[in-house]
């Protein structure tokens, strides 16, 4: 039996509350709504029980939406957001969704704008239950080519993953090609093959794109799908059932271009950590737990949102701390990268790192 | 309509702070010297901002990584410090 959604709506206004309550309790999934009238309030709430989704409004005494939702990013990184204000400037909302948050509805005038506005959540609730990519629910990528290869498509998959983009090119349903990062081919398939969530876009075909799969759908599929398969049960994929060999992750981090070291940490003063390839790991995990720390709570107290990443350039090395949930990543980068190719490699570590 | 009237928005509620864009420069201790960001801009920020900047800077070098240029990238703004005789020189962007 499907457990019951609860939903949390945080607005400093009582009779609106109590509206949002009353509306949202009517949605056919039945959600358990609660509401709360502070940010403080709402955060224990949320640290009481889980909660599928958060409503907030933006503009409330001492704590802001933009607060809360900062702190909501860091300590509950799944859970879904979306803001419900009365503030229209296009500069609030693309700091809102910069915050990752789901949605931004203007509060609603009419009775359509109400209707639509507990579709969205209806839909929000639905979309947590099936997963998927956003733009196709709850169709894995599987589904899409096959879909797209039985209607005999000519057309350009892109899937994006994080910060990975693949790309897959179908023509007359046939498989031409597909792309990841400096992958192609089969390779690139089986790889954008194995993602679980991300996005979806469908682009024109491109019957000119050079043939480099000469599989055919069905049969990629089926190899990916055993691929998968042995890999989830911790074999080496086409091996005949022999056990993968354990590599240190951080040592995977590692291999990205230009990293000499990797360390990770908490938040405090660094004291438990795991690293790769550093000379001074204890130093280096204490100024890396120091430094997100000090920077999250500048970003909380000026309202600068969630704290993303921090690079530093110097004589000897560069370095760069990405931060998930209160952990840190640390790495060190030859010299001569700049803040911009650390920034690219730190976001492809941490979307490593987090999965 | 009375229901409506409760969606329309606040009489009341605060405004929301705009994020600060501009530079100033800060001493060895955090002190803000010179900066070219809107009068109104609450000095107490930027002190905030100036003291995390020298303060990361600082401790950076004991941990052997000395830095001359930081960058701090939040969801909503972006900071470079770029090192100065032990203070820095701070650019603040909001991101669009």
């Amino acid at each position: 039996m499907a457990t019951q959604k609860k939903i949390l709506i945080l607005d400093d206004e009582a009779q609106f509350l109590e509206l949002c309550q009353e509306l949202l309790s009517t949605l056919p999934a039945q959600p358990e709504v609660r509401t709360a009238s502070s940010g403080a309030h709402a955060i224990a709430l949320l640290e009481a029980e889980p909660y599928s989704l958060l409503l907030t409004d933006l503009r409330m005494p001492n704590m802001d939406g933009f607060q809360v939702l900062a702190i909501v990013r860091r300590r509950f990184p799944a859970l879904r957001t979306v803001v419900m204000s009365g503030v229209t400037e296009d500069e609030y909302r693309n700091r809102a969704y910069a915050m990752g948050i789901d949605l931004y509805l203007e509060k609603p005038k009419t009775a359509q704008d109400i209707k639509m506005f507990v579709d969205c959540v209806e839909s929000l609730l639905l979309r947590e239950e099936t997963g998927g990519f956003r733009g196709v629910q709850s169709k894995t990528i599987t589904d899409i080519v096959q879909m797209e290869s039985l209607s005999q498509s000519s057309v350009t998959l892109k899937f994006t993953n994080g910060p990975f983009v693949g790309k897959i090119w179908l023509v007359n349903g046939d498989l031409m090609d597909a792309e990841v990062g400096e992958l192609t081919g089969e390779d690139a398939f089986k790889k954008i093959i194995s993602w679980k969530s991300g996005t979806f876009e469908s682009l024109p075909g491109d019957p000119t794109h050079e043939r480099r799969i000469m599989n055919s759908v069905q049969g990629l599929l089926l190899d990916s799908a055993q691929m998968l398969d042995e890999m989830a049960a911790g074999e080496v994929p086409g091996s005949g059932g022999e056990k993968a060999r354990t590599t240190s992750p951080l040592a995977e981090l590692s291999r990205h271009p230009g990293v000499e070291f990797v360390v990770t940490t908490a938040f405090g003063k660094g004291k438990e950590f795991e690293h790769f390839g550093c000379d001074t790991p204890d130093k280096t995990a204490a100024w890396a737990a120091n430094t997100a720390e000090r920077f999250n709570q500048l970003g909380e107290r000026i309202r600068a949102g969630t704290l993303q990443w921090v690079a530093t350039s110097g004589s000897q090395r560069n370095a760069g701390l990405a931060v998930k949930a209160e952990r840190v990543l640390c790495a060190g980068f030859q010299r001569g990268r700049t803040s911009g190719q650390i920034q690219e490699t730190l976001k492809k570590m941490a979307a490593q790192w987090a999965s | 309509m009375g229901l409506l009237d409760f969606f329309s928005g606040k009489k009341d509620a605060p405004a929301l702070d705009r994020l600060p864009s501009g530079s100033f420069t800060v001493d060895r201790d955090g002190k803000v010297l010179t900066s070219t960001l809107p009068s109104g801009f609450p000095e107490a920020t930027l002190r905030d901002i100036g003291r995390a900047v020298v303060e990361a800077m600082v401790s950076a070098r004991e941990a052997n990584l000395p830095v001359t240029e930081l960058v701090i990238h939040f969801s909503g703004l972006k900071i470079t410090a770029k090192e100065q005789r032990g203070g820095a020189m701070i650019f603040l962007a909001p991101i669009r």
